[in-house]
């Protein structure tokens, strides 16, 4: 690594410090001017030694130091790669063809670095981006390529590389330096040979390669991604299935399958919206983006129904809109396209003008839908109606009617709506009939409970012509409103598809939903589609073209990407983008040291620091680990003895630490961190309490433990016993535990005991995390020693690094808690103070006696 | 007249009336002289005693009543209290703007205290003659006036006291001690009380100062000094404070007086209740 400067004229400023040093020297400080009445008093002192103006030599290198970083840092210090230093003109040849978008940062970054190189080796530079048709080589100081190089971005265009190296072999008449900053991926088309073109001195290849998509298709309701890794042991990824307004619909993670390819399968049934296209997560490349169009599937329905802009809940568009939104293509222009044939199915809730115009497309296999509400009126001998129809509709509810409205009966078998999900909440208040009765070729495939028809078709060519005998407003049945209308009006729309249409509507395609080279959304300006397989270009972006989902993409060149062979050239230093080879900016950390050179020697002028305190201070910033001592400052701790369950004893150490901030809160008593102890090998009287959770199963202590654990018992700390635990009360345990190791007499502890009193008067609720229960004391000596109950105080107490409490108390939420805590500390200066408290609460008895007696 | 005293209460300088307030905050009952004692003035009778003297019997009265009665006089103080202020440009100093000047505090603490002996039926007068001693509330203005108009830098003659007054001397007093011993010691009679209140500002007394400081002195003759560790002097400049103190407490001492220090960053009703406390205390 070699330092550079980016104005290297300013260093000379460094030949002013000194001058620094004598102008500091030659003026003396002013003094202070204070008004002051006592003058008299201090005439005739001693006015001080004459002016004393060498400072300490630290200090004058100090500030002679922080002068010359300031000074450094604004010659903008870097370091840059170590280079062989060689006066050749250095050409760039940047990769900006689309594969270059996943790695573009490097290869921007990079071509910085070599940028910054040439600049401190003073060379001329020529920086080809190879998407650009250069007529001639144009060398150029190395800082004028840094504007040039900050606008350029991948292009959506292919690139031909050996065309590029031939061309420079070709045009390059002075001996130069070539670099090539490839994406490391190439067409196959336009992959080198190493043989052609010109000698390349240095290649840079990303580390990882992009992942790709190579094929999408569909499989039934299932859409079959694959995504191609061009180098192996390539991470699995996530595939996003998005909607046009770029909401993510499903994901799925991908499986490896043979070779470098990964597979994955994204469910297209039961989506919210309809699919727009495919992308790799973190994949930012245009590779990793695959408009749907290609996959079909979708029927493509024009719904034709008056829109009710006031009341858009009461107009049937909304629902037939909503009832088809997950499964079809669905276009709501008023008017229908000129070119019938990119329609699967049509669904009519008003009058359709030209109904003649429809008749052809039906029999080519449309399915036309007529949802029956009141503008059949007047035109129940529409042609495209399965047959003709009363003049007038049946009334099933009204206030004359005695049958009511009535509900739907089962679906044809072997109809197109065998199977469907029939709503009992669907309720059918008015209903067409059929004029003399059905004609030639007409189907029920939906009836109601009279079984007269809901839905009849009749077969018209390869097409349908579809009748639902009701309308879809309130007035006519409340079928909309429920779950079969979505079910019905999709299962009828599919009857559509797979019907000869033109797949490809005619050119020319105007933009609509573009992306830019990162496979993001973009508003880019592009040029309407002239030609069926125009390529992608700069003025023909990635995105959907003409009808909404016709998507103009790459037209699967992802297929056609390969790595870049990297040792194919000879003499060619092969590198990875990576941290070595930048150039690194020094100047954020000659500030910081400046500014850390500048607080010392503030504090110094404040005087916060002297000599001998800045020499402690450099020492305790060399030598962490010094300052890092243990504390052995002998703090009184409380201690709890392991339970042999590693969760209860995880418990007891958190529910000591929240009793020891709870009494170091509230009193006035210090406790430190809660000890572990063992019986066997610590000396327990160091500990005023010492907490043992038993655990049912736990083995008992050995001889040498029980005769520690007796003596500090009989000695005087006390040692609380707690069978309660969070994995329940332990009785048998306990009861061994005191009768093998401790051996004591136990009697409850009642209601006027000190323990009740030594700070919190707890008037007989001695409460832990399982309630409210008697606790036991030994009987021994008029002091209690050990302490005996099933409360679980550990799990009342237990909080969390955060100062939560971990464990909900069983009942009576944290006003329990309250008082768990309060015995907690009771118990504490009990242990500490022992009688003290009983006394002192017939002191004011004891006080009247003196009163009295003084008398 | 009324028109003309009404405007003159009404114009009262703000410091009289703090002056006021500040002695209403202290009762004066311990100063009361409702009570019999030597004096000359009619109090009133009460039966006389068998110990006592015949000849205090008021016969006259008694000739008026079943039984001798002794006539009792009202107790009075020959004392006089004669207040001097320092007027001196020194006085006029303040090291910070929350505090007053030396000079607005020792006139707020003068008045204050005659107001407040007023109110103990005490006669006050000032030492240079501007106001003869009264016990007139009323001529407290007169007292700001001549405080506020006094001569700069001229002690008084104390041929203006009384020969057994209670002079009262506030102002910055250590810096010209030199000055006030020569000039006590060519005055001073015998049976003046002398009484010191010494208001100094908290950098005089304190001196904290560091780094090289030019001190400008705030009288005519001084000139200024400058210091390179002022912090080096600081001791011996307290002690000479210190020792000038001594001095005139000695005096104040030896006349029968007292010697108070009043900082002006501190509250002045404690300087008050001392000084109330301290004139209040029976004295031989």
């Amino acid at each position: 690594m070699n330092l550079s400067f980016a104005s290297s004229g300013l260093l000379w400023a460094l030949m002013a410090l000194p001058l620094l040093y004598w102008l500091v020297r030659l003026m003396p400080p002013k003094p202070k001017v204070i008004d002051f009445p006592a003058l008299r008093i201090l005439m005739g002192l001693n006015t001080g030694t004459p002016p004393q103006m060498t400072p300490p030599w630290w200090l004058v290198l100090l500030r002679v130091l922080l002068a010359a970083l300031i000074i450094i840092a604004f010659a903008g210090p870097r370091l840059v790669p170590q280079s062989t230093p060689n006066s050749q003109p250095l050409v760039i040849l940047v990769d900006n063809a689309w594969p270059a978008a996943a790695s573009w940062q490097d290869i921007q970054r990079s071509a910085n670095t070599l940028l910054d190189e040439a600049a401190a080796q003073k060379k001329q530079v020529w920086l080809w981006p190879i998407t650009e048709n250069p007529q001639q080589v144009s060398w150029r100081e190395a800082s004028a390529w840094q504007e040039t190089l900050s606008r350029l971005q991948p292009q959506q265009q292919s690139a031909d590389l050996p065309l590029a190296l031939k061309w420079l072999q070709k045009n390059l008449t002075t001996k130069a330096e070539v670099v090539l900053l490839s994406s490391g991926v190439v067409e196959r088309l336009a992959v080198p040979d190493g043989k052609e073109g010109v000698k390349l001195s240095r290649v840079y290849t990303p580390q990882i390669l992009p992942q790709v998509i190579g094929h999408v298709e569909r499989d039934g309701d299932n859409l079959k991604v694959k995504v191609l890794s061009l180098q192996p042991e390539a991470a699995t990824l996530t595939v996003e299935l998005r909607d046009l307004e770029h909401r993510v619909l499903s994901r799925s993670g991908t499986e490896k399958s043979a070779g470098n390819q990964q597979t994955a399968n994204l469910v297209l049934t039961g989506l919210p919206a309809q699919p727009g296209y495919v992308v790799l997560q973190h994949q930012n490349h245009i590779a990793a983006w695959w408009g749907l169009s290609h996959i079909g599937g979708q029927p493509r329905v024009q719904v034709l129904a008056a829109e009710q802009n006031e009341f858009p809940l009461l107009s049937s568009r909304y629902y037939i809109k909503n009832a088809l939104a997950s499964a079809a293509q669905v276009n709501l222009q008023r008017e229908l396209p000129d070119d019938l044939s990119t329609l699967d199915a049509i669904v009519a809730d008003q009058l359709v003008v030209e109904p003649e115009r429809l008749l052809p497309w039906v029999e080519n296999g449309g399915v036309f839908i007529a949802l029956a509400g009141d503008w059949l009126r007047e035109h129940t001998e529409l042609p495209l109606l399965p047959s003709a129809l009363r003049p007038q509709p049946r009334l099933l509810s009204g206030p004359l009617q005695l049958e009511g409205a009535m509900t739907l009966k089962q679906a044809k078998a072997s109809g197109p709506l065998e199977g469907m999900s029939l709503d009992p909440a669907a309720l059918i208040s008015q209903q067409w009939l059929p004029q003399n009765g059905w004609a030639d070729g007409v189907e029920t495939w939906l009836a109601l409970q009279d079984d007269t028809p809901l839905v009849s078709a009749r077969r018209v060519g390869s097409g349908w012509l579809v009748l639902v005998h009701t309308g879809a407003e309130a007035a006519w049945s409340t079928l909309p409103l429920t779950g079969s209308f979505p079910d019905l009006l999709q299962r009828l729309v599919k009857l559509g598809q797979g019907h000869e249409v033109t797949e490809v509507p005619p050119l020319p395609w105007a933009p609509q939903q573009l992306f830019d080279v990162y496979g993001k959304p973009a508003a880019l300006s592009a040029t309407p589609i002239t030609e069926a397989d125009a390529a992608v270009t700069p003025t023909h972006p990635i995105g959907f073209y003409g009808a909404p989902l016709q998507a103009h993409m790459l037209d699967g060149k992802q297929k056609l990407l390969t790595a870049l062979p990297t040792n194919i050239w000879d003499g060619a230093e092969v590198l990875h983008y990576s941290g070595q080879n930048q150039s690194y900016d020094l100047l954020p950390w000659v500030l910081l040291l400046a500014l850390l050179l500048l607080i010392v020697d503030t504090a110094i002028r404040l005087e916060l620091l002297r000599p001998g305190r800045v020499m402690v201070l450099l020492a305790a910033i060399m030598l962490p680990g010094i300052t890092q001592a243990e504390d052995v400052s002998p703090t009184t701790s409380l201690g709890w003895i392991s339970s042999g369950s590693s969760s209860v004893d995880g418990i007891t150490a958190a529910g000591l630490w929240g009793l020891s901030q709870a009494v170091n809160a509230r009193t006035s008593i210090t406790l430190g961190n809660p000890v572990r102890v063992d019986p066997a090998s610590d000396s327990l009287g160091l500990y005023p309490v010492v907490v043992w959770p038993m655990v049912e199963g736990a083995t008992l202590p050995d001889a040498k433990a029980a005769a520690s654990l007796r003596a500090y018992v009989a000695s005087g700390g006390i040692l609380l016993i707690d069978s309660g635990t969070s994995l329940g009360v332990a009785k048998q345990h306990t009861q061994r535990v005191l009768n093998t190791v401790l051996g004591v007499s136990l009697a409850p502890v009642d209601a006027e005991h000190t323990l009740q009193r030594s700070f919190y008067l707890l008037s007989g609720q001695i409460v832990g995390r399982l309630g409210n229960q008697n606790l036991w004391r030994d009987t021994a000596a008029p002091l209690a020693r050990l302490l005996v109950g099933a409360h679980d105080f550990s799990g009342a107490w237990a909080i969390n690094e955060r100062g939560e409490y971990q464990l909900p108390m069983l009942a009576g939420g944290e006003v329990e808690r309250e008082k768990a805590l309060r015995f907690g500390i009771n118990m504490v200066l009990y242990a500490l103070l022992g009688d003290y408290k009983k006394d002192q609460l017939h002191v004011d008895t004891l006080l009247k006696l003196f009163e009295e007696n003084a008398k | 007249m009324i028109e003309q005293a009404a405007s003159l209460s009404s114009s009262l300088p703000p410091l009289v009336l703090q002056a006021l307030r500040l002695a209403e905050t202290l009762t004066t009952s311990g100063h009361g002289h409702q009570r019999a004692g030597i004096g000359d003035s009619f109090f009133a009778y009460r039966p006389y005693s068998a110990q006592e003297n015949a000849a205090s019997i008021d016969w006259r009265a008694s000739a008026r009543m079943p039984a001798p009665v002794v006539r009792e006089r009202e107790h009075e103080t020959p004392q006089t209290l004669y207040l001097w202020v320092d007027n001196s440009p020194s006085m006029d100093y303040r090291s910070k703007d929350d505090y007053p000047t030396k000079g607005e505090a020792a006139r707020l603490l003068a008045l204050s205290l005659a107001a407040m002996l007023f109110k103990g039926n005490e006669n006050v007068g000032t030492l240079d003659g501007q106001v003869k001693p009264t016990n007139a509330a009323s001529q407290l203005v007169r007292f700001y006036d001549a405080f506020s108009n006094a001569e700069p830098l001229n002690l008084p003659q104390l041929s203006n006291a009384s020969s057994r007054a209670h002079v009262l001397m506030v102002g910055d007093l250590l810096p010209q001690a030199d000055e006030t011993t020569a000039w006590l010691q060519k005055h001073l009679r015998s049976g003046v009380t002398l009484s010191f209140i010494e208001v100094c500002d908290v950098v005089e007394d304190t001196f904290r100062f560091e780094g090289p400081t030019r001190f400008r002195g705030l009288e005519k003759r001084d000139g200024s000094l400058e210091f390179l560790a002022p912090q080096d002097v600081r001791q011996q400049y307290l002690k000479r404070r210190s020792s000038f103190r001594d001095i005139l407490k000695d005096q104040a001492k030896r006349s029968g007086g007292h010697y108070f220090t009043y900082r002006t960053d501190t509250d002045i009703e404690d300087i008050l209740l001392q000084l109330y406390q301290y004139l209040g205390q029976p004295r031989g």
